[in-house]
């Protein structure tokens, strides 16, 4: 039932494409029986007339697509109407409508940048090199725009000149602070041209994620030994080799051969590559590059072994770190706008904590110490004294005197899981109000694979009578939103979602009152339920398994480069069951990495 | 808060060793006897002509954006506009230009992305979120392109500032990718350029890192020089195993080493006049006014020393929701801006105006303190202070807010009011603009011909 409700306003389609299709049988079939009720004359639901295309036996390419998507996601007819498909239907109509228009799919292209966060897990992994003058070494680099909500989008990293200048500026500065010692041990003993040949092939071998050639190796140290000059000591041109190495393209792009058109199986160091940046933020090491050399890649079954090895290790925290606070909008927290005059002690080490709070949760369910129905259900969770002060929970005195980080119960009064983080309430704020909008809007795009469109074209973004804020509740300006028809097909949702939450300000903490209103977090479900608190919305989002096809699809993004298509949907539905089923992180990674999606390259569409 | 900019011999602090030379020595092509670079240039030549953009998000009040009733023909100094007073003899008011590809045009709502995206490109942004990024090539550009093939080339081909970072949710508005919102200098249609938002960095790459002594920095450069050529060829064997559909980044990558190694041959090093004093970067308050003036004055030395003639500088991201408590505005600014006529939030709004004009007067003061051959930079360059959006509360792209300072040598007619017939793209001002720096275009944009700077 909820599912039905979280996804209904999903609905819009891909617009009128020139294009018509005949509407194959089994599709039309259950268009007559299933849809034509809502969809159907001037009045249908969505914008979607179906009932003129059914009499014809053709329809728009667009509007079939969007079918598609609905009928491959078994959200539509509504999870609440009495009558619906089996399953068995479902795949057929799918697979025949796949059979006049191909689904839309999208590749990764050939050549794309490592992010500022997989340059310093290189840098980290390969160098031991963690801070520069003190700051961490990603500071060095300026952020990464981001694309399909993260920063490892290949067409949303640029390299316009100014980040080749921060990349080639990065690594000078990196290549400076090396310690003595470490390059005292870099190229091993022996002879200087075998020692600077040992280290080119080390380093060179670990940035560029492959064997070298001996040429390769007999190049990059002959242009060290160059760049300083013949009677420059070890030092110098180790650290000239080491700059070399981090400016290199083979090091910062990452170039896959384009796939002719019946696609390609990835090679294993290619395999290796994308498994390190997925699930590490880093390069490969020394052991999954021997996987890749030795064919252990090639198969499901070893590329899985290696994602369970690499999950088990520390720099499987980048998943926490770089993943969760982007899926969760929780990344860089601390710069977030606030009011500080009216939420003073939110300062950034506050926030910081915030943000821990939230990556420490997801940190368990990835090293599988908890299920992945954690993040929308756990009761406990993890706090500093500081941050726990600001929730008003109780602080043991060993921690209040140590300031470490402590496990406690939830609130009752507070949802359970990421849904009741400051850190996220926060994230979903405005400086100065609460946005039950964008709260809402999150509930839906993060939570419940239900990301409601954009306003429909032609909406005003705000009503003309929306004068004479002063003085009305947060619900009563919600209220507006239903004025216009346009805005409440979508808004009536959310702001429900959001208004549940009223009982968190700006910064996540309770309230009882806001703006001398009484605090009311009971709102109606377009359907006529209630939802008392922020609490029912939890338990909303935990129905069926759209929770897992968020996460899933999020995951898959982030780990691709790329948005997810039309022809994901199946397999991303398909894994979200089996998550939903089993409960563990290490199944949708193992989900996402044996995908053809991960594991082969296809022509771009 | 800002140390005053001083023509020559005043106090130098805060970094550690410049190195004295005049600036038409540092100018000269590395190689080139100095007399022999100073004689090539004329004395006409001597002081380049350059431009700055300025860019504020999130439109005006226009009650507060006073524009003179029809039929006047000068402007005044007031409402958020009067922190200009006293550079109004050299503002010019533009009115009736539109920027009609940041309009919906089928496309739904965005207007803030789209804003951003067309403000120096005419264009329509394509939507997407982040896979496919599709705009057009700014005016900027253009005019870097245009420097970069005169005689005097400089260092940097175009300098890209601004007060904020890129956005972190992929998604900043209604389905546009953040790229959109946050970038309004791009070097090709899927290639936003970025920006500087630390005034201490921006400055260490328009002059080189402070505090390194010239023999560490000739050490550098030497491996650099070596590094950058091994990458170049590194970067063209990888070329040659794809085609030119597929090697996109690989290209943008070549592109900058090139433009590094190009800079490092351009290069002599230092270029601050003996006693120029610097921007106070540790002394500047923390506060965002601190943050954007210092990002002027850096803008106005790079300028001064001839090290870009061409820039852009946006004061916030479009969209932007940062609250201003400098000026007691502690809601964001794009709520405020969407003020559905409540009255506190339009004065907040205003007061938000007022804040961004009195950037642009810094900026303006800052270039006006700078002194070349005894004369004010100003002189010699061009401002465009505007946005996309034109009443912030409606999203609408026509009558946008545009003024355009500059000196006597511009051809900028100050204090006048300058009226195109309502619809003019504003890209026929950029067309202009461009052809006064040396870039002749026929078209840019969906430009219709020419609006005058005077």
């Amino acid at each position: 039932m909820a599912a039905a409700f979280l996804l209904a306003c999903g609905m819009a389609m891909g617009g009128g494409t020139a294009a018509e299709v005949v509407i194959p049988e089994p599709v039309k079939g259950m268009l007559e029986e299933h849809c034509l009720d809502c969809h159907r004359g001037r009045r249908s639901k969505g914008g979607i007339e179906l009932a003129g295309p059914v009499a014809d036996g053709r329809i728009d390419e667009g509007v079939l697509r969007g079918v598609r998507a609905r009928l491959a996601r078994r959200d539509m007819p509504p999870l609440d109407e009495p009558i619906r498909p089996t399953d068995a239907e479902y795949a057929a109509a799918v697979q025949a409508i796949d059979a006049v228009v191909a689904p839309a799919r999208r590749e990764v292209p050939s050549v794309r940048r490592l992010n500022r966060a997989q340059w310093a897990g290189a840098i980290r992994d390969v160098f031991g090199v963690e801070r520069v003058d003190g700051r961490p070494v990603d500071a060095l680099l300026p952020p990464d725009d981001v694309g399909e909500g993260f920063d490892t989008t290949a067409d949303t990293l640029a390299l316009p000149t100014l980040a080749v200048e921060r990349f080639v500026d990065a690594a000078e500065a990196v290549a400076q602070s090396l310690p003595a010692e470490a390059l005292g041990r870099a190229g091993g003993e022996g002879e200087r041209p075998a020692r600077l040949a040992a280290a080119a092939r080390a380093w060179g071998e670990a940035m560029f994620r492959r064997a070298l050639t001996e040429d390769e190796v007999r190049a990059l140290a002959d242009r060290a030994s160059a760049a300083v000059g013949p009677d420059a000591g070890w030092e110098p041109t180790a650290r000239a080799l080491a700059t070399m190495v981090m400016v290199d393209p083979r090091f910062l792009l990452r170039i896959e051969a384009p796939a002719a058109a019946d696609g390609r199986a990835l090679s294993g160091d290619e395999v290796g590559s994308r498994l390190a940046f997925f699930l590490w933020s880093s390069v490969p090491d020394s052991e999954l590059r021997a996987a890749a050399a030795g064919g252990g890649l090639d198969s499901e079954d070893g590329v899985r072994a290696q994602a369970t090895r690499m999950l088990a290790d520390p720099r499987a925290g980048s998943l926490a770190r770089r993943f969760a606070v982007q899926w969760l909008a929780v990344d860089r927290l601390e710069g977030r706008f606030i009011d500080g005059t009216r939420f003073k002690g939110v300062d950034a080490a506050l926030r910081t904590d915030m943000r821990l709070e939230t990556e420490r949760l997801f940190a368990r369910v990835a090293r599988g110490e908890a299920p992945v129905r954690a993040l929308i259900e756990a009761r406990s969770t993890e706090v500093s004294p500081r941050l726990a002060a600001h929730y008003g929970f109780p602080v043991p005195e060993d921690a209040a005197a140590s300031g470490a980080w402590f496990a406690c119960s939830v609130p009752p009064e507070r949802p359970p899981g990421v849904l009741g983080h400051a850190a996220v309430l926060l994230a979903t704020s405005n400086p100065d109000r609460t946005s039950p909008v964008k709260r809402g809007k999150w509930v839906l795009e993060a939570m419940a694979d239900a990301a409601p469109p954009p306003p429909p074209p032609g909406v005003p973004s705000i009503p003309d009578d929306a004068k004479g804020r002063a003085g009305r509740s947060i619900r009563e300006l919600m209220a507006m939103h239903r004025s216009n028809p346009d805005c409440a097909s979508c808004h009536v949702r959310m702001d429900a979602i959001g208004l549940a939450f009223e009982r968190f300000d700006p910064v996540g903490r309770t309230r009882s009152e806001a703006d001398g209103h009484a605090i009311d977090d009971v709102t109606e479900l377009p359907d006529g339920r209630t939802l008392e608190g922020a609490g029912a919305v939890a338990a909303l989002v935990g129905e069926g398994h759209g929770f897992e096809r968020s996460l899933a699809r999020h995951l898959a993004t982030y780990a691709l480069g790329r948005g997810m298509a039309d022809a994901d949907d199946p397999w991303l539905d398909a894994l979200a069951v089996r998550v939903r089923a089993s409960g563990r992180f290490e199944d949708l990674v193992h989900g996402i990495v044996t995908s053809r999606a991960f594991r082969f390259r296809d022509p771009a569409p | 808060m800002r140390a005053p900019i001083v023509d020559r011999r005043t106090v130098l602090r805060g970094i550690g060793a410049t190195i004295a030379l005049p600036w038409l020595e540092a100018m000269a092509p590395r190689g080139l006897a100095i007399g022999r670079a100073a004689a090539a240039m004329s004395a006409a030549t001597a002081r380049p002509a350059r431009t700055a953009f300025l860019f504020f998000p999130n439109g005006v009040n226009p009650s507060a954006w006073a524009t003179p009733m029809d039929g006047l023909t000068t402007w005044h100094a007031t409402g958020a506009l009067e922190p200009l007073a006293e550079f109004r003899g050299r503002i010019a008011m533009h009115t009736g230009l539109t920027h009609a590809n940041a309009a919906a045009l089928g496309d739904g709502p965005g207007d803030h992305a789209r804003s951003a995206a067309c403000f120096l490109t005419g264009a329509h942004p394509r939507k997407t979120a982040g896979d496919d990024l599709r705009n057009g090539r700014s005016i900027d550009q253009e005019i870097a392109d245009a420097v970069a093939r005169s005689a005097r080339p400089t260092r940097l081909r175009s300098l890209e500032l601004g007060s904020e970072p890129p956005m972190t949710a992929g998604n900043c508005d209604s389905g546009y990718s953040c790229a959109y919102s946050a970038n309004i200098s791009w070097k090709a249609d899927n290639l936003p350029n970025g920006k500087e938002t630390d005034p201490r960095k921006a400055f260490d790459r328009v002059f080189g890192r402070t505090g390194e002594s010239p023999e560490a920095r000739a050490a550098r450069e030497r491996v650099r020089r070596s590094v950058l050529d091994g990458a170049v060829s590194q970067a063209r064997e990888l070329g040659a195993r794809l085609g030119a559909a597929d090697r996109g980044r690989l290209d943008e990558y070549l592109d900058g080493v090139r433009d590094l190694e190009r800079r490092l041959d351009a290069d002599a090093g230092a270029h601050l006049d003996p006693g120029t004093t610097l921007p106070d970067f540790e002394g500047a308050p923390k506060t965002v006014a601190g943050r954007i003036d210092l990002l002027g004055e850096v803008l106005a030395l790079a300028f001064r020393t001839d090290a870009t003639r061409v820039a852009t500088l946006m004061l916030a991201n479009e969209g932007s929701n940062r609250p201003y408590p400098e000026v007691d505005v502690s809601s964001g600014h794009h709520d405020v801006s969407h003020h559905g006529g409540d009255a506190a939030k339009m004065e907040a709004f205003a007061r938000i105006n007022r804040f961004h004009a009195e950037r642009f007067a810094a900026f303006l003061r800052a270039l006006d303190r700078t002194r070349e051959d005894g004369v004010s930079l100003l002189d010699s360059t061009v401002v465009l202070y505007g946005g996309a959006i034109t009443d912030g509360n409606r999203h609408n792209h026509d009558d946008l807010p545009v003024l355009v300072a500059g000196g006597a040598a511009t051809g900028v007619s100050g204090g006048s009011v300058l009226r195109s017939p309502h619809g003019t793209p504003l890209c026929n001002l950029h067309l202009s603009i461009a052809e006064r720096m040396g870039a002749r275009l026929d078209r840019f944009g969906d430009s219709s011909g020419r609006v005058a700077l005077g």
